[in-house]
């Protein structure tokens, strides 16, 4: 006779397994085992169609920073398709092309910022074909931005062999199809992006957490082969309601009420999870935000338990997270980076190294 | 010399029979009305009086008939006889004062004796004395049956070598001297195909043979005063490409879980639905090219999400109809193919009803009848799944599954004021419903999703057959469709809102104007006002032709629009079948005007304080429809189709934002040819070859700055053509089965610059073997094996990393060039039947998906920088063990 639960029990084990027994595939992110660029960061990360901006990439490999003299920069001005996959142009992953600045070698470049960005990128129409209405404006991120791209590459023996990557600047073009008094209340309570800082990586344990050295540092944290070390990275806490005299213009102070904190001479942003104005597209008001604060942690041995950690933005009271991080069983130094990332395109990063023996 | 006269043909029993059982077996015809659900008897003769040979007619000949029409009084009294057909004025003498002291039981409508009108065909033959009292001939006598119900068949002519008999009332015939030897013996009828065998017969022996046949005809009675009985010519109504389930094979096929719908997925030109899908991709069109219609009333949905489960009860599904193309004048607005899903007649034959029990879902219908007017029926269905999951895990299978919710019911309400003609009311409801959330540590990887779709349809059908044998049909029905998805990857949302309100019309009148002709002309109107919201990534969800990697986050370039739309259409029919050459031709023109009125409300995407400013697009269409076919032999014909069809734009493709407003329909010609040979009376070879060519199809627009408001355009082409064929053993000696298998390649282009590639659903072979056996001691076993090759992917030939999102953007190569590994499963369904006391049966069925756990990749998903590949496997053993209670 037929087991009726077991019956059950088996069929429910099957519709489980169908998605729970998703397979693992090799290949961990925060495995560092060859050269490759972790981070791009636009400085401004925010700035204005074209404005000067520089850019500096942390270049790494499997024995610790890279030789970034190979990595060559320059700017992109191709708009990737509609639907096309992918976040940039594959115009952009070329060794060179009409829509390809040089900006030079190395860990960091500068240039300039398109004139025609918020054109190309943004909420401003393209410049209509002859004969035909007007071109699509670009959609904006989740967080309303635009962006222009940089390009990065390390060139292989052939161009087959090439490696691409690609940073962005966050452009300050207004909106897009807004009425007057959206752009209005969108002008007065926006707030340009700041990128955003690690305050400190450190072991959590009992008694006092103990920070991290870098790997600049000349005296070496020590940790054990094998050990499992808890990681608890920490960002700056924003004001949540705007304070004069804080040092942040947040989105609800203007010049006229805190001039302190907005004047032209600095209009300071906050290095954590800021507080921003959205136009929401599908409400069609103008709203606050949070930033989402997201860390990827990466290391040239040892596993971590997450290759990525991080607050939502209904997290962002919360001003750090944790990570488990399993020094090697070989003894050695080893380099760890962390690398935090705001969701308008910010990023910041610190470099660390341990000293993994018995 | 000895006077015989043979036993005549009682003609119109014969049609009374035919006609009530065929009404009870056969498939609708395609769009057109479903029989009356009427039980009919047809009169019987008890009292036969052998006519008088005239003396004057014996030089003129030994043999004669005359044609009488008889009217048969509701208590079996004759009570007039008059001359059809003359002989002579002799023989026309003696046939009406032998029939005048005929009697009969009367005929019935519903167990009511009814009067009625036969003709009754009377055979004088002269034959010689048999001189030898030795036995030198066989006696061979027999019984005519239906296949499926094992029921008695009237008035089937069987023809011994040149000799014929009809069958009676209860479906006998006889031969009384039958020659020694081997003989052919043939069954034909106007009902149903005619069919042949041998017999062998030895002297002085008594043979009794049974033999079961299958109709295809329909019956159209008209009122009970003046009974006649008429077949109606059903070849118009033959589909070229059709492939028709009756319910009780449906339910026991291995897989299916015993819902009859599910069977479709088995049928020849269907592509296999990947795990979690419930798409029906027929002839490698998309699926929402494919028209789902309960009886006339269109719907939007055939299955549940999930696949789990059709979205109607099977109790209620008489039969299950696919026409991948090349269908007729009476249904359009479609590329794809038809489902038509056939409704059981309700019946005034006292109450039953089911309850169905299993892992899955819940279900029951009932039906009956007050009176002999009003009849009903009602089914509900609810899925219990996300239950019975909970209670055997502590995990929340929410975040790891999306679990299907569904319900669905139907109710039904007839009432038929005279046979004949009858009006029903009824209501088809169905909803889905599937929610998770994946907790990650990342927030740009956390995932909430949720999605709800249904349908609400209401409608009246009103029929009438007509005295002359025409049917008319009007089926006005109203309803709403929803579709609500909201899904938020990371911080990228996704959302789409579309609310329909549809009102729709089908009239149709099915006549026979001329012997050789029959026609069906109606109108096919329907309106469908939508609401709809989305926002998010203009990406997401993927639409065809999408480069896309399964499981990655969506492009977080969002947007948003809410815009509302009209979609129209009053398209008139026409339909003919000429009948040619004694019935073995028969050429089917047809054609459909469709009108076409697609208003969307907004031309432009929103800017600032500008007012919308709305679009209207009207094109008209003319459809022309051919189809023809021969019967070249008894066994063997042929037959070829061609038509044109038209598809309005979804309105989810009339946004200004995510779409176009100023898209019009879509254009498909479909060529199709086949051929078929009845190899036995049950085994049967069919093949179809076709070419679907379709054009302005809804495209990407793949320019970085598409003109405003054309992020799609109108310059898609696709085509798809191959082969099926499809061996099929019907229910015969306890066994039915079929092996069927396609060959289809599917392809599109984005824009006439580029190539074309695979469709994103093309499967190049699809093969279905399946079988089910009767044991006996009501036991039933059933297996399936289906083998389908992967569908296309597109795949990743390098990735390179972006920083502002922290990930490796995919680099593709060539559109659709690699494929999914193929499918192939096993499957075997046991059940047993257990009667409890007369009138109540149980069925208790193990129905166990892919046996050998064969793990399926179904989808291909990728490493962190893609440079490393797996598959996503889909269903491992899948036993579901059930009931149901019958009565």
């Amino acid at each position: 006779m037929v087991n009726l639960r077991a019956a059950t029990v088996l069929l429910m084990a099957a519709v489980l397994c169908t998605a729970a027994c998703r397979p693992t595939i090799e290949g961990r992110a925060s495995v560092v085992d060859s050269d490759r660029v972790l981070a791009v960061r636009s400085m401004p990360v925010e700035a204005m169609a074209n404005a000067p901006v520089k850019y500096q990439a942390l270049y790494v490999g499997a024995d610790g920073p890279a030789a970034a003299k190979d990595l060559d920069w320059a700017l992109c001005s191709a708009r990737k398709p509609l639907a096309a996959p992918g976040f940039v142009a594959q115009a952009c992953f070329a060794r060179k092309g009409d829509k390809l600045t040089p900006l030079g070698h190395g860990d960091q470049a500068s240039g300039m910022l398109a004139k025609d960005a918020c054109q190309v990128f943004g909420p401003m129409p393209p410049a209509p074909m002859k004969g035909e209405p007007n071109g699509r404006a670009a959609d904006a991120d989740t967080t309303g931005g635009y962006y222009e791209p940089v390009r990065l590459l390390v060139a292989g023996a052939s161009e087959s062999e090439d490696v691409y990557f690609a940073g962005m600047s966050r452009l300050i073009c207004g909106l897009g199809g807004a009425t007057a008094e959206q752009s209005a209340q969108y002008a007065l309570r926006y707030r340009p992006n700041e990128n955003p800082v690690l305050a400190s990586v450190v072991r959590v344990q009992s008694g006092a957490d103990v920070p991290l050295s870098l790997a600049a540092s000349s005296t070496l944290l020590r940790v054990q082969p094998g050990e499992r070390l808890t990681l608890r990275a920490s960002w700056a806490v924003c004001p949540s309601k705007p304070k004069c005299g804080d040092g942040i213009c947040s989105p609800r102070e203007t010049v006229k009420d805190c001039m302190q904190d907005c004047g032209v001479a600095a209009p300071k942003g906050c290095t954590g999870a800021e507080s921003y104005a959205y136009l929401d597209p599908a409400q069609g008001a103008v709203i606050d935000r949070r930033e989402s604060i997201r860390v990827s942690w990466f290391a040239n041995a040892g596993d971590f338990a997450f290759d990525r950690t991080g607050r939502s933005e209904a997290e962002a009271s919360q001003t750090d997270t944790d990570n488990d991080w399993t020094a090697p069983n070989t003894q050695g130094e080893v380099f760890l980076w962390v690398v935090i990332h705001d969701d308008r395109g910010g990023v910041g990063w610190e470099s660390y190294k341990l000293d993994v023996r018995r | 010399m000895n006077l015989q006269i043979r036993n005549a043909a009682l003609l119109a029993a014969v049609l009374a029979g035919w006609a009530a059982t065929s009404a009870a077996q056969t498939a609708p015809a395609t769009g057109g009305p479903a029989p009356a659900a009427r039980v009919v008897k047809p009169p019987k003769l008890t009292r036969f009086v052998q006519a008088e040979y005239p003396e004057a007619e014996r030089a003129a000949g030994p043999n004669a008939a005359v044609v009488l029409q008889i009217s048969i009084s509701a208590d079996g009294k004759v009570a007039d006889v008059t001359v059809a057909q003359s002989a002579s004025v002799a023989f026309d003498d003696a046939a009406v004062a032998a029939a005048k002291q005929f009697e009969f039981e009367p005929a019935e409508v519903d167990g009511v004796p009814v009067p009625v009108r036969i003709q009754y065909r009377y055979e004088f033959v002269l034959q010689a004395p048999v001189a030898a009292p030795v036995p030198t001939t066989a006696d061979f006598e027999g019984t005519v049956r239906l296949r499926k119900s094992g029921d008695p068949l009237p008035g089937v002519v069987v023809d011994l070598d040149g000799q014929t008999s009809k069958t009676d009332a209860a479906g006998h015939f006889h031969f009384a001297e039958v020659t020694p030897g081997t003989h052919p013996v043939a069954l034909s009828g106007s009902g149903f195909t005619p069919t042949a065998t041998e017999e062998t017969f030895e002297a002085g022996q008594h043979y009794d043979a049974t033999y079961d046949v299958e109709l295809v005809a329909t019956m159209a009675p008209g009122d009970q005063v003046d009974f006649e009985l008429v077949i109606v010519d059903t070849s118009m109504k033959k589909s070229m490409a059709a492939t028709t389930v009756n319910s009780e094979q449906g339910a026991r096929v291995a897989g299916t879980g015993g819902d009859v719908i599910k069977v479709v997925e088995n049928l020849p030109g269907v592509a296999r639905s990947s795990v979690g899908s419930s798409a029906l991709v027929v002839w490698g069109a998309a699926g929402t090219d494919t028209r789902v219609y309960i009886d006339d009333v269109h719907v939007p949905l055939l299955y549940h999400e999930g696949g789990f489960r059709s979205v109607i009860h099977s109790d209620l599904v008489k039969s299950v109809e696919l026409e991948p193309g090349g269908y007729g004048a009476a249904h359009g607005r479609g590329l794809g193919g038809l489902v038509s899903v056939g409704l059981k007649p309700l019946e005034a034959d006292g109450y039953h009803g089911s309850l169905a029990l299993d892992a899955i879902d819940a279900a029951g219908s009932i039906r009956g009848s007050v009176g002999d007017k009003f009849r009903f029926a009602g089914a509900v269905r609810r899925s219990h799944l996300d239950w019975v999951l909970s209670q055997v895990t502590s995990r929340d299978v929410g975040e790891f599954v999306p679990i299907p919710r569904y319900w669905d019911s139907q109710l039904r309400a007839a009432w038929v004021p005279h046979e004949g003609e009858s009006v029903e009311v009824g209501g088809l409801l169905s909803s889905d419903s599937i929610a998770r959330s994946v907790a990650e540590t990342d927030p740009a990887q956390a995932k909430r999703e949720s999605k709800s779709t249904g349908f609400e349809r209401i409608y009246v059908r009103y029929e009438k057959h007509l005295d002359a044998g025409g049917v008319v049909t009007a089926t006005p029905f109203f309803g709403f469709d929803h579709s609500r998805v909201a899904s938020l990857f990371g911080a990228v949302p996704a959302a789409l809102n579309n609310e329909a309100t549809v009102y729709g019309m089908r009239t149709a009148w099915t006549g026979k104007p001329e012997e050789f002709v029959s026609v069906t002309t109606g109108i096919d109107a329907e309106v469908v006002q939508n609401d709809v919201k989305r926002s998010g990534s203009i990406t997401s969800p993927p639409r065809e032709g999408d480069i896309h990697v399964f499981g990655q986050a969506p492009s977080d370039l969002i947007n948003a629009d809410k815009w509302n739309t009209t979609n129209a259409s009053l398209a008139p029919f026409v339909q003919a079948d000429f009948s040619l050459i004694d019935g073995k031709v028969h050429l089917v023109p047809g054609a459909r005007v469709e009108p076409v009125l697609v208003r969307a409300s907004r031309r432009t995407p929103v800017s600032g304080s500008q007012p919308s400013l709305g679009t209207m697009n009207e094109q008209t269409f003319v459809e022309p429809r051919l189809a023809a076919r021969w019967a070249i032999t008894e066994r063997f014909g042929v037959r070829a189709a061609v038509g044109v069809y038209h598809q309005p734009p979804l309105a989810e493709d009339l946004s200004a934002v995510f779409g176009n407003p100023q898209l019009g329909a879509s254009r498909a010609v479909h060529y199709l040819l086949g051929g078929n040979v009845k190899l036995t009376d049950s085994l049967s070879f069919e093949t179809t070859g076709f070419l679907s060519e379709q054009s302005d199809l809804a495209t990407r627009s793949p320019y970085a700055t598409p003109i405003e408001a054309q992020a799609l355009i109108q310059k898609g082409l696709g085509r798809a053509y191959g082969g099926q064929v499809l061996l099929r053993q019907d229910l015969s000696d306890r066994f039915f089965g079929w092996v069927s298998y396609s060959i289809v390649r599917s392809e599109r282009t984005d824009g006439t610059s580029q190539s074309y590639r695979p469709f994103d659903f093309d499967q190049t072979h699809v093969l279905t073997v399946l079988a089910s056996y009767d044991l006996g001691a009501g036991f039933e076993t059933g297996a399936r094996f289906r083998y389908s090759t992967g569908y296309p992917r597109t795949p990743v030939i390098a990735a390179v990393y972006d920083s502002r999102t922290d990930s490796f953007q995919p680099v593709f190569g060539a559109h659709n060039s690699i494929r999914v590994p193929p499918f192939y499963e096993f499957d075997v369904r046991v059940s047993k039947h257990f009667s409890i006391g007369n009138d109540a049966k149980v069925e208790v069925y193990l129905d166990v998906q892919n046996v050998t756990d064969h793990p399926n990749p179904e989808e291909i998903i990728y490493n962190y920088n893609f440079s490393r590949k797996s598959y996503i496997t889909g269903l491992p053993i899948l036993p579901v063990l059930g009931g149901k209670l019958t009565w």
